[in-house]
């Protein structure tokens, strides 16, 4: 059982988090913190206007599709504007922060071997986990009042801006506590990290199914993002929401603490099992290699998008039927895309809305190269009779095909759960499917990009997730400015045609395509002829 | 025939210089030790000569080949062994075997499961599970499954227990047998010393003696245990007599090699009861050469007890 001796050497630990992460810490808070105040500062500049702002709060609010992805936006003030658009991508992105410290701290070092150094002086069992909890606890809380004052001092209510920093750290602290148990469960870092993303994408699915707008109000309470949507901000400020993370805030780190003290060190609870002792007969190229390193993260996107895709397909039929039954949110719809359909604009903004997820993927999925690199596997592979070409090659099959699979896979689930339930197989799974695709040369674009500088500075590999972040901030200011046409284009995504609602394949799309080989290309060039590093 | 053959290589990792000249010929059927402490340049060799890294200088020939162009079919004739074995985590350790052995082209089953045998490796764990001596054997087993002309083990017996090195050892003598060139790089100097036929050594990237053991005991010291009956003087001042400790009638000291007849001629005047001779170990061949550089050291540590 657990004693207070098992604590001892807490402090010691928390000082040797925080130097390990003098700089990610910060830049980390930074990041969501600055996130929030620019989103506020758009609203401030942008709807200063009341009546404009009203405008904008309707066609918001009568937007089903906007609904189901962001909630339905409860009070027109700047304010209420600001928690209702951060209140999804701060909680995911502050949930991430979590995740990562609270995995970094614990199983990962027990798996590097570093904690029976440190459990071996006079650091108690639990002290590591209790480190790690309260830095992770403590950089929520920071993150929570420096929103707090970053939109006091835009003039906002203090009360409501507090409100809203705190939800966003309540979901982040029990995440913390979620991924507390999580750790204490899988052997491998890794596997504990793919669980607690399967749980942040799980409960999203849930929000989505119980969506503000549809039948099944009551699902959306099931899910940590419903909460931190309905304690709402400015807009009511239901603080007694925050009792339910306080409940199982504790109850979870309790729960960690228990299953750490039930196991040895380096064990998980759910042990691992003993594999093949022979390979099987396919195990034998450096292809079949590379499947077997990318299959599971394959696996793991396809039955997230297959679920995210039949969940939005079966949403779809609501909103249209929703829209149809009312002429006023026809000619919304009709002002937003053209005059496209009602379905085809909720499936465009759909795949538009999802579109950066897949080249995420893409990134993964073609750095898996630099991390076999610097962990040093390609160099087994490397002294056999695999070619650099060969070994490139064998990932990139993978970096290419496998987000084109998943992106097929998630518009084919999308067309026929929507054609299930309005009980019409119709043409418009194709459609979707086409429109789909032409995200393709947008998306490996970045695995181009990340080919490129894996194979000619491998040091700056990470510098793909730069560029990533460019464009999804390019694509995010272009939803609410009206930018410059030139900085749009650089984002890729600004060249894809919405074919569903009229654009047709332009040039620009083709010569994303041949950007995005010519990268990879150039990039197995520069791999083939640079030193391994080892 | 040369299997390896290394002209003036030269290599630089931006401006440090991590190796100068450097000049080393294995023949076939040789096992030949490459010595040095770490960061001497063991490692960039023979990632050199496995087509890993770009030479700025030189020449360098692997079973007549230029080891960067013709990597892919020199590779299937070698079998390596990285100096800080990680292997997939995901894998375990029977899959890892199979697949590299697939990689070179092919094994004997038998031969795995002998050496399993061997090596008492357990091979359905998973990589991550595996001790870093378990990993160790992994690559190991891995390398010696194949049926290849060279091997190459860049500090093949770290981690592992002296059970498992000197079955390490056996097999490397086997392999001997068979004819097959070996280079092991090393700074573990009593297995360098068990196994190999020539060594070279190597210091801050530079080549500083290369021979048989034979050819280098010549340049280094006889340790002398002696007894006698009167107690010794005068010994401070012969030359090339160092290291002396006297207790009265005992005395410990060793003795450059060309000094030694002078030295014993000396001490039998003092009336010889026994005598001890022990030729040098390479520990005390290499101290000689890194002696410089520690002998600081230790002297500090002695004074810090």
């Amino acid at each position: 059982m657990i004693s207070m001796d098992d604590f001892a050497g807490t402090a010691a630990m928390i000082q040797l988090i925080l130097r390990r992460d003098k700089i990610i810490i910060p830049l980390l808070i930074l990041f969501v913190t600055l996130f929030v105040a620019f989103v506020a500062a758009s609203f401030i500049n942008l709807y200063s206007d009341e009546s404009l702002r009203m405008g904008f709060y309707l066609q918001m609010k009568n937007n089903p599709t906007v609904v189901t992805l962001l909630g339905s936006v409860l009070d027109p003030s700047i304010g209420a504007l600001t928690a209702w658009r951060v209140g999804f991508p701060a909680s995911l992105i502050i949930g991430l922060i979590s995740v990562f410290l609270m995995v970094r701290h614990t199983r990962s070092e027990e798996r590097k071997g570093r904690l029976e150094l440190i459990n071996s002086t006079k650091v108690g069992r639990q002290a590591v986990l209790s480190a790690a909890l309260i830095t992770t606890f403590g950089v929520n809380l920071i993150i929570a009042v420096l929103i707090g004052l970053g939109l006091i001092s835009r003039g906002l209510d203090a009360y409501s801006s507090l409100v809203l920093g705190m939800s966003l750290a309540a979901f982040g602290c029990l995440f913390a506590a979620i991924t507390g148990v999580a750790v204490q469960l899988t052997e491998s870092s890794g596997d504990a990290r793919y669980l607690m993303a399967g749980l942040l994408v799980g409960f999203f699915i849930v929000r989505v199914f119980g969506w503000d707008g549809g039948d099944y109000v009551w699902v959306s309470w099931l899910s940590p993002y419903g909460w931190v949507h309905h304690i709402g901000p400015f807009a009511g400020n239901k603080i007694w929401i925050f009792a339910i993370f306080l409940a199982f805030i504790p109850g979870l780190t309790a729960l960690a603490y228990w299953l750490s003290s039930m196991r040895d060190l380096g064990a998980g609870i759910i042990t691992q099992r003993p594999g093949p002792a022979r390979a099987s007969k396919n195990l034998r190229s450096s292809l079949a290699l590379a499947w077997r390193l990318h299959r599971g993260m394959l696996f793991f996107w396809i039955i997230i998008f297959v679920l995210m895709g039949t969940m939005l397909g079966f949403t779809a039929q609501t909103v249209t039927d929703m829209i149809i039954t009312n002429p006023q949110f026809v000619n919304l719809i009709l002002q937003l895309g053209g005059n496209a359909g009602v379905t085809d604009s909720y499936f465009t903004m759909m795949l538009a809305f999802l579109g950066e997820v897949f080249a995420f993927y893409a990134i993964l999925a073609t750095l898996k190269l630099q991390s076999q690199e610097s962990n040093k596997y390609s160099e087994m592979v490397l002294t056999s009779s695999v070619s650099r070409s060969q070994w490139a090659v064998s990932n990139l099959v993978f970096a290419v095909l496998a987000p084109a699979l998943v992106l097929i896979i998630f518009a084919l689930s999308m067309g026929l759960s929507y054609g299930l339930i309005t009980n019409a197989l119709s043409d418009v799974t194709i459609r979707i499917l086409g429109a789909a695709l032409m995200y393709l040369p947008a998306i490996w674009l970045f695995t181009g990009i990340s080919m490129l500088l894996f194979g000619l500075v491998p040091r700056l590999a990470a510098f793909s997730w730069v560029a990533l972040v460019l464009v999804v901030i390019i694509d995010l200011l272009g939803e609410f400015f009206d930018l410059n046409q030139w900085i749009l284009d650089i984002s890729p995504f600004t060249h894809v045609p919405r074919l569903m609602v009229g654009d047709e394949i332009s040039s620009s799309l083709i010569l994303l395509f041949v950007a995005a080989m010519a990268l990879i290309f150039v990039g197995i060039w520069g791999y083939r002829r640079r030193d391994v590093n080892g | 025939m040369s299997v390896i053959e290394i002209k003036k290589l030269t290599k630089y990792y931006g401006k440090f210089q991590a190796l100068n000249e450097v000049n080393l010929t294995v023949k076939e059927g040789e096992v030949y030790g490459f010595i040095g402490p770490n960061g001497a340049g063991k490692s960039t060799t023979l990632r050199i000569l496995l087509g890993l890294l770009h030479k700025d200088g030189g020449n360098v020939r692997l079973m007549g080949k230029d080891p960067w162009k013709d990597a892919v079919t020199l590779h299937q004739r070698l079998a390596y062994v990285p100096g800080e074995v990680n292997l997939w985590p995901n894998l375990t350790g029977g899959e890892v075997i199979d697949l590299m052995g697939r990689l070179r082209g092919g094994f004997d089953p038998e031969r795995r499961e002998e050496l399993l045998k061997r090596f008492k490796l357990d091979p359905t764990k998973k990589c991550s599970a595996y001790s870093h001596g378990n990993k160790q054997k992994v690559a190991l087993i891995a390398a010696m499954v194949s049926d290849v002309e060279l091997y190459i083990f860049d500090e093949p017996t770290l981690g592992l227990d002296p059970l498992m090195e000197s079955v390490f050892r056996k097999c490397i003598k086997e392999l001997q047998k068979e004819g097959k060139t070996v280079l092991l790089s090393s700074h573990i100097l009593s297995e360098v010393e068990a196994l190999c036929d020539r060594v070279s050594i190597i210091r801050e990237g530079q080549i500083i003696e290369t021979g048989t053991f034979e050819e280098l005991r010549h340049l280094t010291r006889t340790s002398i245990t002696v007894d006698t009956i009167q107690p010794i003087t005068g010994l401070k001042e012969l030359s090339g007599v160092h290291n002396i400790s006297m207790e009265g009638t005992h005395a410990q000291f060793s003795v450059d090699a060309e000094k030694i007849d002078a030295v014993l001629i000396y001490l039998t005047q003092f009336g010889i009861q026994s005598l001890l001779s022990a030729p040098p170990t390479l520990e005390e061949l290499f101290l000689r050469y890194y002696g410089a550089e520690y002998a600081s050291m230790s002297q500090e540590e002695l004074a810090g007890e």
